[in-house]
């Protein structure tokens, strides 16, 4: 069996069966983009633009341009730091189909529990009045540009992670926390939760595909939740286990804790030099962004 | 050699270790065993029997619940498993457990790094290993882009890598086809003659019986036979080893039945059958 394929692989045959849960079938979906996407690494390998920056510039930068986009409340600015990301996630060879619609269509799951009751909570002039039996749908205008402004924040954040870990190998990341001087104790946990994640989403759908193959015939919708939340748990378990184990085979190999770096980095000219155009964006997105809509 | 001078230089010592899991499992009971350095050692049992629970005794990744634990004479007791590590390599069952990185020769440097090789100590450590389980070309490959079998020599070059006096295998030969087989009997033999010791568990007895100069047998926790091939494969034995639901190797059993002794070579085999064939046909 090899990695990313059969997470792929099982989302597709379920798919064709056509009668497995959205529930199993998002799970399935995510674990193996993510796998395919982030654990194989293949953007972080390829050769462009972001991918040759230092990645400590490249650290700096997404934190700056999170901090802007979250300070502002302007759809301008997010619109334009939006665009900035297109481009930058352009220069560096990432799909924009994949990067645009993983982002988009993944907000409205998050955001959107959070945005719709602030739609019609927020008081203010209503933008239209739809009864709706003994209910009125009627969104008030300062509720529905809360919330764009609200969607509009996490996607563009969302993109910025997004494409700080596609473009950039895992340890290198965290060497460039420890550049920061972000405690070490912290990215050995980090470093120790990516493995983690890794195991689970393997575990996930093993666990996943074994049940697929038990259960023959047709599950109802609270079966399958009843299921779902009793495997957590087990699952839950079962990763941390795992876990220990992972260290247990890092201290059986003389680990002592100390993260051992492979790549040396220097800040070259056009390091610096995109660095300081960043910060330009980021500052005058936050300062210009009270004066814009 | 330990102070008395008297003690033979054992690499393990395992003295009436018993070891129960936080659970109530009794995995280990009162289990001894001494192998000498250079040894070659199989452990053999069904699923359940405590293999890879006493193998994790030796690097101290587990301490007994009651006896002593000696790696090369000095008692483990309070020893860091890290520390442990330069001198005892082990390799997990599951090597998903073991593997963490993203690049085959990064998975392989983690150990020697973590000894403090560097540069071209290191490099060469890396290439030897990889090239000893014949996965030279795939560096760069992601380990978890392989297959299970692969991913064991991966994990198995990892352990190799580290050049350690003792070395531990916990089910190498599961999964490969005939020619990892081939690579992992040639490993044993390789780390044999370099005078290093070998402990390995296997389900395989056909690999156990031409690999190793000792096999011990486990059930329940407990050794119930302990000698060589030839001893532990011999029909006088093989109460013993179908209580713990192991067959003897074919070999064993045809060699038994032509009067070969219990580990006959193919060859020795043939050329009974065709002297019989010319005799009887
Ligand atoms: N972490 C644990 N907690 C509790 N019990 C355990 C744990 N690990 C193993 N055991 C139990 O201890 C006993 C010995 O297990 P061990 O894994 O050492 O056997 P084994 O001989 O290696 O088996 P296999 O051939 O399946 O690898 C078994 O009964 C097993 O269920
Ligand atoms: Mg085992």
């Amino acid at each position: 069996m090899s990695g990313p394929a059969p997470g792929a692989a099982a989302a597709g045959r379920e798919r064709r069966r056509g009668r497995i849960g959205w529930l199993e079938q998002t799970l399935a979906g995510i674990t193996a983009s993510i796998e395919h996407a982030v654990f194989t690494e293949q953007h972080a390998r390829e050769r462009g633009f972001l991918q040759a920056r230092d990645p400590r510039a490249k650290l700096a930068i997404f934190l700056a341009l999170v901090l802007a986009a979250s300070l502002s409340g302007s759809i301008t600015v997010l619109a334009g730091l939006y665009l900035v990301v297109l481009a930058a996630a352009g220069a560096s060879h990432v799909p924009y189909r994949y990067f645009v619609k993983r982002v988009w269509l993944g907000i409205p799951l998050v955001a959107g529990i959070v945005v719709i009751p602030a739609l019609f909570l927020v008081p203010g002039p209503r933008l239209f009045d739809l009864p709706a039996g003994p209910l009125h749908v009627a969104p008030s205008l300062p509720g529905v540009v809360g919330g764009v402004i609200f969607v509009a924040r996490v996607g563009v954040s969302v993109s910025l992670a997004l494409l700080l870990v596609m473009t950039t190998p895992w340890a290198d990341l965290l060497k460039s926390l420890r550049a920061l001087h972000v405690p070490q104790v912290f990215v050995l946990i980090l470093s120790m939760t990516y493995r983690y994640i890794f195991l689970f989403l393997h575990t996930v759908n093993g666990v996943l595909q074994a049940r697929k193959s038990r259960v023959v015939g047709r599950t109802s919708g609270a079966e399958q939740r009843r299921w779902i939340s009793g495997t957590m748990g087990a699952l839950v378990n079962r990763a941390f286990k795992m876990s220990n184990d992972v260290y247990a085979a890092m201290l059986a190999r003389g680990f002592t804790g100390e993260l051992r770096a492979y790549s040396t980095y220097r800040m070259r000219t056009t390091d610096w030099a995109v660095l300081a155009g960043s910060l330009t964006v980021a500052a005058v997105g936050v300062l210009a962004g009270p004066f814009l809509p | 050699m330990s102070a008395g001078g008297s003690r033979p230089s054992h690499a393990i010592e395992l003295e009436g270790v018993s070891f129960v899991y936080p659970d109530g499992t009794w995995a280990l009971r009162d289990v001894c065993l001494a192998v000498p350095e250079g040894g070659r050692v199989a452990i053999v049992g069904q699923n359940g029997s405590g293999k890879s629970t006493l193998l994790r005794h030796l690097n101290g990744l587990l301490r007994p619940s009651a006896g002593r634990v000696l790696v090369r004479g000095r008692e483990t007791a309070g020893v860091p498993v890290e520390r442990i590590a330069r001198q005892v390599g082990l390799l997990f069952q599951n090597p998903d457990l073991q593997i963490f990185e993203e690049q085959v020769a990064d998975e392989v440097a983690f150990g020697p790094r973590n000894l403090g090789l560097t540069g071209a100590d290191l490099a060469s450590a890396v290439m030897e290993a990889l090239e000893a389980v014949g996965l030279r070309g795939l560096e760069h490959a992601n380990p978890f882009n392989l297959g299970f079998s692969r991913r064991k020599l991966v994990a198995l070059a990892a352990i190799l890598a580290m050049r350690t006096p003792i070395v531990a295998l916990d089910e190498p030969t599961t999964g490969q086809d005939g020619r990892g087989l081939g690579l992992v009997e040639e490993v044993v033999r390789r780390l044999a003659d370099e005078g290093r010791t070998v402990l390995a568990t296997s389900h395989d007895m056909r690999f156990v019986a031409e690999t190793f100069e000792r096999v011990v047998v486990m059930r329940e926790g407990a050794i119930v036979a302990d000698g060589t091939p030839d001893e532990v494969f011999a029909p006088a034995a093989w109460e013993v080893l179908r209580s713990t639901h192991l067959d003897p190797p074919p070999a064993a059993v045809v060699g038994g039945a032509l009067g070969l002794g219990s580990t006959p070579t193919e060859a020795q085999l043939v050329a009974a059958l065709r002297e019989r064939d010319a005799r009887y046909g």
